[in-house]
């Protein structure tokens, strides 16, 4: 038992400054987003015995953390969409080197302020690299809302950075 | 740029940030870890604790039922009368003929059917008549010896299931006679309870070729009616059975790697559809219609377990109790005695897969083996090996 939880210890140790920052990428609250990770690290616990060595490690723990923060959204109620597939307005693409100039830190912050739906489905797909198939299974909502989601979300991002001078 | 463009700048800028941990949270993870295992531990211990329960009170249930005497409110026969008496006394032969003769004296008062009691018995009957007689009037049995026996008993006799009234009672002399005598209450409650286990004590079975016929007393209290003697039910056709229906609870606890303990109860439904001729009456519709509940022990083995699915083996045994059998032929039915308990074995492999969570869906392909334990002619007594398949639901609990 004490080595088991040695054992843990270092796993944590290991993962939980990627998995705190992929917490908070789906929860905008700091507090809301700890509790969330002390979940997941527990869930992954009990179920270590079920990874059976298929894929990355790291990816199936980021699997948990990923279901976790979800489940921790919906309790919340702030996975509600809107089935309205209408295509975003056509703008202009931010270039690419003002992206460049961005800082990670500014990114996140700006990811994180978006509204809960953009914010899961941008996530999801651009981050987790999750299928728009799979992304509609998870939230319970259609492929179409899934790319309309994902489409707004990309142009409430890219109007953030123009309509903003320092990043100039 | 394009999207997948913008896409790969975005995701590479998130995925570098780090985000400081402090070790608080780790202790809440701890403590987490912690709280879990104690619930699952607990929780552990009261399935355990409710499945021993169960187990224990059915088993109580159909062991007693089986053994305990039969008791008759108003027997439609002397036979049938007999079975009222107590039946482990340890007491002079003449203090155990006594309650016996008394308690046919009582039920024959009430059923009409002395004609029927051997001469040598009627003297007996007679001299215990005239005992009874002058001690119910000389003397009424005290309120204190009928609540507490125990403080006057110097015989007891076996208990039989269900408790009727006691009454101690004496010799003109003022000398106990006898004492845990039993007499039943005049009560419908009593009347129904009793019926039907005693009437039905005493059907025997009687091979014959082509058929198979067997004689029983009616469901129904026969004094009730006036009627008497027992109804005969002659089988002169062959037997169409019913699959037999079965479902149940079972609980599986893991024992040592990949091998597992299961225990459960089940109830099952067998139904048997002949031509019958009931006291020579004819009726082309009469089925017999059986329902058993039992007691499952089972040992699993895991052979294959990958991802979702899980292939394993098992083996095990049951005891089943009839805890209803009746005939139904026209419009009437009857109770069928099933006493006793019928065992069986069974082994088979099975199937599962796991579709959510703890969810999983299972099929289990077995056969099993009936012993005949001296049951009512059903599937399980005229073909006892039998192969089943069983379908379900398993839910895993706790951290297993």
């Amino acid at each position: 038992m004490k080595q088991d939880s040695q054992s843990q210890k270092g796993l944590y140790d290991l993962l939980a400054p990627n998995m705190l920052s992929l917490c908070q990428r789906y929860l905008k609250d700091r507090e809301a987003a700890k509790d969330v990770m002390q979940d997941g690290f527990v869930t992954l616990f009990e179920k270590i015995s079920d990874y059976r060595g298929d894929g990355s490690f790291e990816g199936w723990a980021r699997r948990i953390f990923v279901n976790t923060a979800l489940m921790q959204l919906r309790r919340n109620d702030a996975l509600k969409f809107s089935d309205n597939i209408e295509a975003s307005q056509a703008m202009q693409m931010v270039h690419s080197d003002t992206l460049a100039k961005i800082g990670a830190d500014e990114i996140f912050k700006l990811v994180n302020s978006m509204p809960d739906g953009f914010r899961t489905v941008f996530n999801l797909y651009v981050i987790e690299g999750y299928s728009h198939i799979e992304i509609a299974e998870m939230l319970s909502i259609t492929e179409g809302a899934s790319r309309s989601q994902l489409s707004r979300a990309r142009a409430w991002l890219q109007e953030k950075i123009k309509t903003n001078d320092k990043y100039d | 740029m394009t999207d997948s463009q913008f896409d790969q700048i975005i995701r590479e800028k998130m995925l570098s940030i780090e985000c400081e941990v402090d070790d608080s949270l780790w202790d809440g993870i701890a403590a987490k870890m912690a709280a879990r295992r104690r619930r699952v531990v607990f929780l552990r211990y009261v399935y355990g604790a409710v499945a021993a329960a169960a187990c224990v009170a059915l088993g109580l249930f159909l062991f007693n039922t089986a053994d305990a005497p039969s008791q008759l409110q108003s027997a439609p026969s002397f036979a049938a009368v007999e079975s009222v008496v107590p039946q482990e006394l340890d007491t002079p032969a003449d203090a155990q003929d006594i309650p016996s003769i008394a308690e046919q004296v009582k039920a024959l008062r009430s059923s009409g059917a002395v004609a029927q009691v051997h001469p040598a018995e009627a003297a007996k009957i007679a001299e215990v008549l005239s005992v009874i007689s002058s001690s119910e009037e000389q003397q009424e049995p005290s309120a204190e010896v009928a609540e507490e026996p125990q403080e006057t008993s110097s015989v007891r006799s076996a208990e039989p299931a269900a408790q009727p009234s006691r009454n101690t009672y004496r010799t003109p002399s003022g000398s106990e006679l006898m004492d845990d005598f039993y007499l039943f209450e005049e009560d419908d409650t009593n009347k129904d309870t009793h019926a039907s286990i005693s009437i039905s004590s005493n059907v025997s079975g009687i091979a014959r070729q082509g058929g198979f016929a067997y004689q029983m007393a009616p469901s129904h209290s026969a004094s009730a009616t006036g009627g008497s003697g027992s109804i005969l039910v002659e089988e002169y056709s062959e037997s169409s059975y019913s699959i037999p229906l079965s479902f149940g609870v079972q609980m599986r606890f893991p024992v040592a790697g990949k091998v597992a303990l299961g225990a459960g109860v089940n109830y099952t439904y067998l139904q048997r559809s002949f031509s019958a001729l009931v006291n020579k009456v004819q009726y082309g519709n009469a089925s017999s219609r059986m329902h058993y509940v039992g007691l499952t022990a089972s040992v699993y083995y895991n052979f294959i377990e990958s991802g979702r699915l899980s292939l394993y083996g098992r083996a095990g045994g049951a005891v089943d109790k009839a805890v209803s059998a009746g005939l139904v032929y026209g419009d009437n039915s009857m109770r069928i005695d099933a006493s006793g308990v019928q065992w069986s074995v069974n082994a088979g492999v099975g199937l599962e897969y796991r579709i959510a969570g703890p969810v999983a869906l299972f099929v289990d392909p077995s056969a099993s083996y009936y012993f005949d334990c001296n049951q009512p002619k059903s599937i399980r007594t005229e073909q006892p090996l039998m192969f089943s398949l069983e379908a379900g639901v398993r839910f895993k609990m706790g951290n297993q």
